[in-house]
């Protein structure tokens, strides 16, 4: 029995690691980068479009004597993310967790769904995790390490009344690519997962009422809506070497609202 | 993140394997720690060895196939230590058999241990947690409960099939209350519960596995103490699947 084993999880653990999030400035995205970035890691803060709130999240974490930098790209186009990825591997040395996170919301009936919405929801979501994994895998393949995590959503299992057929469609996607990738890149000790947040206290669940918010707590076995640290803590957790034999899976965090 | 700092935990078949691992992870984390299991010899052996590194643990004789022991543990437990913050039910046997091998006492015998188990324990201990408002309910099912697994018993698959579906249910009836309860799913696990597979069964699990290695004991208690700590807080009905990728749902 190794004694020594746990100490480490009451130590800040991601000491030496560099992440890369991305869609960082704001939500579940910065809380994941503001803890790894208390648990010792060097953040990268991904952002398309908010660049002072962005700076709002470096400026935290340095605040607190950590290692940030903000770094503008549109994980949809491609060469953005390579340009992201060379530049970061040419600033830290290496990239040791890939959290993909960046997303949209886009609540409508299906009928709604015209063609470029359709498009620059599939874009955002699943290409944008591919086009991160694809440039950023092959300099964890040469360090024979690594941690992918995917943001997926409850409703990618549950379906859904409120969130667009085209998000769940995305969300699901992730969930394929996810196990696909954990299967490909295992004996290279890559682990890559992914969780499912529900409704959680962000502005990306703004677009409801007070009344159809309420409404949809009811339905909740937990009562409340979930907080951003609620899933930065899982994500957290799949990006730590405590998390090594865990792979291909998805963690429903959603207070009970779906489980299977 | 993980600390669990003033928390009283219990952990069933604490004394070897995967539960051993769970008592030393708990404890390092900062949590009084029970030793609740049969085995008398081995849990005092273990209390005395983490005593001596400066950990907060105790060992507690059970039965948990037995409900009068399972409620005079528990009884022990709040009586001193005055809450219970967290119950982990660990304590299983498993035996590799073909189904017209398993007779009428031994299938008893393994639902019992494995799935009464966990029954009686969240039934002594329930109320205790809605009285706190709070709690951790943390059971260990097994890959087998969710896939066809190499060489166990069905009896043994049953009983851990019937732990999630009991983990879900009571999520739903108590979460209402601040109580989260979730398990774990080990694939195969490098213990004693294991030892008379042979060299060649044991490769043919590894190759089954995409991260290349057998489970340990401390992947699963890493899991446990995630689901022990606030980490867990929005998680409740919940599997966590933790077999190197053996199985993916």
């Amino acid at each position: 029995m190794n004694l020594n084993y746990f100490d480490k999880m009451c130590e800040p653990f991601l000491k030496e690691k560099v992440a890369l999030i991305t869609g960082a400035s704001k939500g579940i995205g910065k809380d994941i980068a503001l803890l790894m970035a208390q648990l010792g890691a060097k953040v990268v803060i991904n952002y398309s479009n908010s660049g002072d709130k962005a700076k709002e999240v470096l400026k935290e974490i340095q605040d607190k004597g950590g290692e940030a930098l903000i770094y503008k790209a549109d994980v949809s186009v491609s060469k953005e993310v390579n340009n992201m990825v060379e530049d970061v591997i040419g600033i830290f040395g290496k990239i040791d967790i890939l959290v993909n996170n960046a997303g949209i919301t886009d609540p409508r009936f299906f009928l709604d769904i015209k063609e470029e919405d359709w498009d620059r929801m599939i874009n955002i979501h699943l290409k944008g995790t591919f086009n991160c994994c694809r440039f950023v895998v092959p300099h964890m393949i040469k360090m024979r390490y690594g941690r992918i995590i995917n943001m997926s959503s409850a409703v990618a299992k549950s379906g859904s009344i409120g969130a667009g057929a085209h998000y769940c469609a995305a969300k699901g996607g992730i969930i394929g690519f996810t196990k696909a990738l954990a299967n490909q890149l295992a004996k290279y000790k890559i682990t890559v997962n992914a969780v499912a947040p529900a409704m959680i206290d962000t502005e990306m669940i703004r677009w409801r009422t007070e009344e159809q918010l309420k409404e949809h707590i009811e339905l909740i076995p937990m009562k409340r809506i979930g907080t951003c640290r609620e899933v930065s803590e899982a994500v957290v957790y799949l990006a730590s070497d405590f998390a090594e034999f865990i792979t291909g899976y998805t963690i429903d965090i959603n207070g009970g609202l779906y489980m299977d | 993140m993980f600390s669990l700092d003033g928390k009283i935990a219990i952990v069933t078949g604490g004394a070897k394997g995967i539960g051993k691992s769970i008592v030393l992870a708990l404890s390092k984390v900062g949590a009084t720690t029970v030793i609740a299991d049969i085995d008398v010899n081995s849990g005092r052996e273990l209390e005395a060895c983490l005593k001596q590194k400066g950990l907060k643990v105790e060992f507690i004789e059970v039965d948990v196939s037995i409900s009068e022991s399972v409620n005079k543990m528990v009884k022990d437990v709040v009586e001193k230590y005055g809450k219970i913050d967290i119950l982990v039910n660990n304590a299983g046997i498993l035996h590799d058999a073909q189904i017209t091998d398993i007779d009428d006492a031994t299938w008893d015998r393994v639902i019992r241990v494995n799935l009464t188990g966990v029954f009686y324990c969240c039934r002594a201990v329930v109320p205790h947690m809605i009285r706190q408002k709070y709690g951790k309910i943390i059971n260990i099912a097994s890959a087998g409960g969710k896939m066809g697994f190499p060489y166990a018993g069905v009896d043994y698959c049953a009983s851990k099939g019937g732990i999630m579906a009991l983990t879900r249910q009571l999520a739903l009836q108590i979460s209402k209350y601040g109580i989260n309860v979730n398990a774990v799913a080990p694939g195969t696990t490098e213990t004693e519960l294991i030892k008379d597979r042979n060299e060649e069964q044991k490769k043919y699990i590894i190759s089954r596995i995409p991260v290349g290695r057998m489970g340990r004991p401390e992947d699963t208690a890493a899991a446990v103490v995630f689901l022990a700590s606030s980490g867990s807080d929005y998680i409740t009905g919940e599997t966590i699947d933790v077999n190197g990728g053996l199985y993916m749902d």
